[in-house]
């Protein structure tokens, strides 16, 4: 997949990268890897699982009744792996280029505001 | 009716064959989210699963050509229908200086209808667009909903309405914008609105001075010339569109421009059509192309969602 990942998709499968998830336990986990900014709707949700996994990156591990209610835990697949690896990849050196610029800017004595609130400077 | 019952009825927004494969799993799903003594389901997750339910009936969420399909064809339809407005606003509604003395109606101030009013909240609607994708299909929303009320101002003020082929075309570009226009969107897909708008207006004018020259433009909506002129720069468009998708399909098997040239057919061809001539030869002929055109769309959306249904498995292991 040669295009950028949304970033709730990109959330999905990051909340997916370390244990498998029933539907309830994404959304929770994207709330907290959003810092609650990105609150996912079931509906929206499993449009998204059902897209995930026609393009084979998430696949259904294992089914289970509890309280009389169907859970269904996903997985990331090998592919859906390698997908988010880039993907981190490339942000980490979008992010790594911005900070490197703005680096040289704040030594440049340009103003650089709100850096204390996006956390450069150190 | 409980919580459950409730949700229930809201996922009869899906077709039967997806409730069966993910309805409990999706219902197990929104009970979760809610807190133990809620009764009613939240607004945003009734909302949610009306507009996702569609989206799934429509298979937008399995096909992604045709999803990209409605976005490409909501892009078009915005600048189209901004551009018929401009131009009927500056040229076909404005009243000549001869034909101000005789009307038989109440004029609009100096316009013949009181379509300027509609057609101001389409510029609006590609403006609104343009600086902020986000309020961009509520900008839309206004201008469809400014159109449908031309019908009530005739209905109950002195003032006529625009031809109701106009309003038709008007509303039915308003409705697939509304469908296909999705916010973050970028620079180029914002920028569709001003420049088609633009060119659409661009080639309108010259083709109405061509016609001045040539004797055979008379300006105003009843007159052969401004239907078939506004109708032949939609089906231009549709034939570049479809010029577009055929060589995508051919390069790359990807048919998102030829999905688009089909969502917009269904607007703009029976009005085409329509307005090729006198109404009692051309209605029958309106009314052929409305139900062809909807009904290839639904065919073909059909089909194209029945070879790619993906089965929810469990597997053993994970890959």
């Amino acid at each position: 997949m040669a295009t950028r990942l949304q970033e709730p998709t990109f959330l999905i499968l990051t909340a997916l990268a370390d244990q498998p998830r029933h539907g309830y336990g994404v959304i929770q986990e994207v709330l907290r890897l959003s810092d609650g900014r990105v609150q996912l709707r079931p509906g929206t949700l499993y449009g998204a699982l059902d897209r995930l996994m026609a393009d084979g990156l998430i696949a259904v591990e294992r089914e289970e009744i509890s309280d009389g209610r169907l859970r269904r835990y996903y997985h990331l697949t090998d592919d859906g792996a390698s997908l988010l690896t880039a993907e981190a990849e490339r942000l980490a050196r979008n992010a790594a280029a911005a900070t490197e610029r703005l680096h040289r800017r704040r030594q440049a004595g340009l103003p650089l505001p709100g850096l204390f609130a996006l956390g450069l400077e150190h | 009716m409980s919580l459950a019952n409730r949700y229930r009825w809201l996922l009869r927004a899906y077709p039967r064959r997806y409730r069966e494969q993910r309805g409990e799993e999706l219902l197990s799903t929104l009970l979760d989210s809610a807190p133990a003594n809620r009764t009613w389901p939240p607004l945003a997750d009734a909302v949610d699963l009306l507009v996702c339910g569609m989206r799934e009936r429509l298979a937008l969420n399995r096909l992604r050509a045709l999803d990209r399909g409605l976005r490409l064809a909501a892009l078009i339809a915005l600048p189209l229908a901004a551009g018929l407005s401009v131009f009927c606003w500056l040229v076909v509604e404005p009243i000549t200086d001869s034909a101000g003395e005789d009307l038989p109606f109440t004029p609009f101030g100096s316009f013949y209808t009181c379509g300027p009013a509609a057609y101001a909240t389409w510029v609006l609607a590609a403006l609104v667009w343009l600086a902020t994708p986000r309020w961009g299909r509520a900008a839309v929303g206004l201008g469809v909903i400014t159109t449908l009320a031309l019908v009530a101002i005739d209905a109950v003020t002195e003032y006529q309405r625009p031809p109701a082929y106009l309003i038709a075309l008007l509303t039915g570009l308003g409705i697939v914008a509304c469908a296909g226009l999705r916010s973050p969107a970028s620079l180029p897909e914002r920028l569709v609105a001003p420049v088609g708008t633009g060119a659409l207006i661009g080639v309108l004018l010259l083709l109405t001075v061509l016609m001045e020259r040539l004797g055979g433009w008379s300006g105003f909506f009843y007159r052969w010339t401004a239907g078939e002129l506004m109708s032949a720069g939609c089906l231009a468009t549709l034939a570049v569109m479809f010029l577009i998708g055929s060589v995508q399909m051919v390069r790359r098997l990807e048919a998102s421009w030829l999905w688009a040239t089909l969502i917009l057919a269904v607007p703009v061809g029976w009005v085409a059509a329509y307005t090729q001539g006198g109404p009692q030869r051309t209605r029958p002929l309106a009314l052929f192309v409305l139900v062809a055109t909807v009904g290839v769309l639904v065919i073909a959306v059909k089909l194209a969602s029945s070879v790619r249904l993906v089965p929810v498995r469990t597997t053993s292991s994970r890959s």
